[in-house]
């Protein structure tokens, strides 16, 4: 059986960079006419396995919009969090097997990180009166989010010309999402106590996984027998509900559009 | 230990919770202190320089205490001294296991060099703390002559005096160069005041929130978040305890009530904690005054003083004075009564009942109207007035003109009605005036009130007086605050101890007047409500 994959990947060095970095276009391939002598025809061909290591961002996610109640003073304080969204670093790795004629099976793991703020509101109620709620608002900060996805895909490979071919993959994904949520509000008030101000936010860091979908395609140019470049694009979601304790578990959206480029290795 | 109703100066101490220390620790910052806390290989070291400082008098040894965990362990307590004084805050502990050290640890200063010839005697010292404090100071035990360390690297020759007043002790240091206080520290907020709100349920199901005090194990009716700190003592009817307080003056430690959770359940307590909280917070922030004294004097309710089971057993005078009453104490104290359960209800259940009683102690604190005849009942009125005022600021959508209906349980169901005085037999005009000049209620004081007072409602509320017939409009329920600042001002500012109704219409005219204008709808309504009841 001749075997073709694909795996992709993320730098986890890369990751940690300035934010920058992400959006710097992978290098341009080496002695392009070079590999070109050297390369094999493009498609399910005499190699059996490909492995790639992408760099690049997630975008298109889902904050989390958090609506929930606290209790302060004997009473009920009605808490609001808008989380911020930002295009996190992406990391991925994946194998690609050749099963059939152009089909193939594969799985990919993607990574991505990333840390943003959080718009909270909240109504504080009076320590001496019932009914009597004080509003505050602030900012809680670097609120980190962290997305790992396990995408189990068929591939079916269109191939373009001797170098170039695309591979469209499609498939369930188990997406793991970890997230820092606000759980309590900090806050200064002195006496007569008809204000209140912010201070800071109680962060708790709650995970939840579940399952999802995926569905991408994965753009190769060979420049030798073994070696490639190529870029992927890749869409998935699942719907999560984060646990929070003492208060209803809170929706969000895992996923998005993954984007990233990086080198391809054919056996 | 013990402490008086009216002379609160010594021992509340033990009622704070504090803690008193034969040294205690100044405040960081301070110059050249070195930490000592040793490591298996320092150990040795550390040792001998303890031996050696123990040795040339640099330390000296406080006392030695047993391990109540490891029996086998004692710890040395070493105090800093300096020239055979001690160093305020310099102390080191040496754990020692059958007759080896363990461990070192603690903190002293380095760099110490000044003159230890004090320039002002300890009585000089007392004297200056004690002036810090302020009123109803008094100094506590001897002056102690020590080293101060300050910020900035340097040592202040310094008398240590421990400086009590009511429901504080503070620690002040002064310079014993120049007599300056140069710290003070509380002993007692610091080290006990735990706030918490709890919850409980008053004398008429009502849902409170309580401003406690979080102790070990234990919540305590102390509000500690107020500026003024407030206190819910209970008798739990205990005839010894009330007859001994009576006949002493003295509360302790343990009349404190206390809940096991912080959901209260006694509503004698919660209502008077809850509502001495509210009627702070009225004089605060409608007329701006600090508590009774405008200087956040302490408050201190009593319930529970007589067992309402235990009515039958007194005479009807004690049951109308001490448990179907409410009464200032003076100094800020107030006795709630328990409410015979007929007549009654338990007396602390009703906002305006307690605001009454604080207001008394505002009195107490400003025109010291004499508690018979027209300056009594002025007094009464004020009382009715503000407990009012306070009703509808803090329980707006209960409030009424009412006095006393959420603990009067028979017929008609209130003591007295601003707005309608006469529905309880009570005068709504001048010309009723009765009782002056006898014994009956001290002169009517209870009684003739309600011409002020019903004069009050009618310049807020507006009305046809029933006597004369004159209408007023009033200024509206709205401006409630503003009638009631007229009046407070008058009362707390213009009065005199024996004024006369006249007094307080020209007092309230002069207060409108300074607020609002002498040509403003407030003044022309305070002297329609004045017409009305027929004080001109």
């Amino acid at each position: 059986m001749r075997v073709r994959a694909i795996v992709s990947a993320c730098c986890a060095v890369a990751f940690c960079a300035a934010g920058a970095a992400a959006q710097t276009p992978p290098a341009a391939p080496p002695a392009a006419s070079t590999a070109r002598a050297a390369a094999p025809a493009a498609g399910w061909g005499a190699d059996t396995v490909r492995l790639s290591v992408d760099i690049g961002v997630q975008g298109g996610g889902s904050a989390p919009s958090q609506s929930s109640t606290l209790q302060i003073y004997q009473e009920s304080a009605p808490l609001n969090v808008s989380y911020g969204t930002k295009s996190p670093l992406l990391l991925e790795g994946g194998l690609g097997v050749h099963v059939h004629g152009r089909f193939g099976v594969g799985v990919a793991i993607s990574y991505a990180r990333s840390k943003t703020d959080a718009s909270v509101q909240a109504q504080i109620p009076n320590p001496f009166y019932f009914g009597q709620l004080r509003p505050i608002t602030g900012t809680a900060s670097a609120l980190q989010r962290t997305e790992v996805g396990t995408h189990i895909d068929a591939l079916y490979l269109v191939p373009v010309n001797d170098r170039f071919d695309v591979m469209l993959s499609g498939g369930p994904s188990i997406l793991y999402v970890q997230q820092d949520l606000v759980s309590s509000v900090n806050f200064s008030e002195s006496y007569p106590y008809d204000t209140a101000a912010y201070t800071s936010a109680g962060l708790t860091r709650v995970s939840k996984s579940g399952i999802g979908f995926n569905v991408g395609a994965d753009f190769s140019w060979r420049i030798t027998k073994t070696i490639g470049f190529g870029g992927l694009v890749r869409f998935t979601r699942a719907t999560l509900s984060l646990p929070l304790s003492g208060q209803p578990s809170i929706s969000t959206q895992a996923g998005g559009v993954q984007a990233g480029a990086g080198i391809r290795l054919l056996f | 230990m013990k402490w008086r109703v009216l002379a609160l100066l010594t021992a509340v101490g033990v009622l704070a919770g504090v803690h008193p220390s034969a040294q205690t620790p100044p405040a960081p910052a301070v110059a050249q202190s070195m930490a000592v806390a040793t490591t298996r290989q320092s150990l040795g070291t550390w040792d001998a320089r303890v031996d050696t400082m123990l040795s040339n008098g640099q330390l000296d040894l406080s006392r030695i205490q047993r391990d109540t965990v490891l029996p086998s362990r004692e710890h040395e307590r070493l105090n800093q001294t300096y020239r055979g004084l001690p160093v305020f805050g310099g102390q080191i502990v040496r754990q020692v296991a059958n007759g080896t050290v363990v461990s070192v640890f603690g903190r002293y200063f380095t760099g110490i060099d000044i003159g230890t010839q004090p320039a002002i005697t300890a009585a000089a010292a007392s004297k200056a703390a004690v002036a810090a404090q302020g009123a109803n100071a008094v100094a506590s035990g001897d002056p102690v002559l020590g080293v101060l360390p300050m910020a900035g690297s340097r040592y202040v020759l310094a008398w240590q005096v421990e400086v009590r007043s009511p429901w504080d002790i503070e620690q002040y240091y002064v310079d014993a160069k120049s007599g300056t206080v140069v710290r003070h520290i509380s002993k007692v907020v610091a080290d006990t005041a735990s706030p918490a709100i709890g919850i409980g349920t008053g004398v008429t199901g009502d849902r409170e929130k309580m401003s406690v005090n979080q102790a070990a194990g234990v919540y305590q009716a102390i509000d500690v978040l107020r500026p003024a700190a407030a206190f819910t003592l209970t008798f739990a009817g205990s005839v010894t305890r009330f007859n001994d307080f009576l006949s002493s003056g003295q509360v302790f430690n343990a009349d404190i009530a206390t809940s096991s959770t912080n959901t209260w359940t006694d509503g004698a307590v919660v209502d008077a904690h809850a509502f001495q909280g509210m009627v702070y917070d009225f004089y605060y922030k409608v007329l701006g005054r600090k508590g009774l004294d405008d200087a956040n004097h302490q408050v201190t309710g009593i319930v529970h003083p007589l067992a309402r089971a235990d009515a039958s057993r007194f005479s009807s005078t004690v049951v109308g004075t001490y448990i179907n009453n409410a009464l200032y104490l003076g100094n800020g104290y107030m006795l709630y009564g328990d409410g015979d359960g007929v007549s009654y209800n338990y007396m602390s259940g009703g906002l305006d009942v307690v605001g009454h009683e604080l207001t008394h102690g505002v009195t107490d604190y400003t025109s010291q109207l004499v508690e018979q005849d027209e300056s009594g009942a002025l007094n009464e009125a004020f009382s009715d007035i503000m407990g009012t005022a306070i009703e509808f600021e803090a329980q707006p959508s209960t409030a009424d003109w009412l006095i006393g209906e959420k603990v009067t349980l028979t017929s008609p169901g209130y003591i007295r009605s601003l707005q309608d005085p006469a529905a309880n037999g009570y005068p709504d005009h001048y010309s009723l005036e009765k009782y002056i000049g006898t014994d009956y209620d001290n002169g009517g004081v209870h009684y003739n009130s309600t011409i002020v007072s019903h004069a009050f409602y009618l310049a807020v509320h507006g009305g046809t007086d029933r006597v004369s017939g004159i209408t007023v409009q009033g200024v509206g329920m709205a401006k409630l605050d503003e009638m009631a600042k007229i009046f407070y001002r008058a009362w707390a500012f213009m009065l005199t101890s024996n004024a006369q109704f006249i007094d307080a219409r020209n007092a309230t005219l002069q207060a409108a007047s300074d607020l609002y204008g002498a040509g403003s709808n407030e003044y022309t309504q305070v002297q329609q409500a004045w017409n009305a009841v027929g004080v001109q």
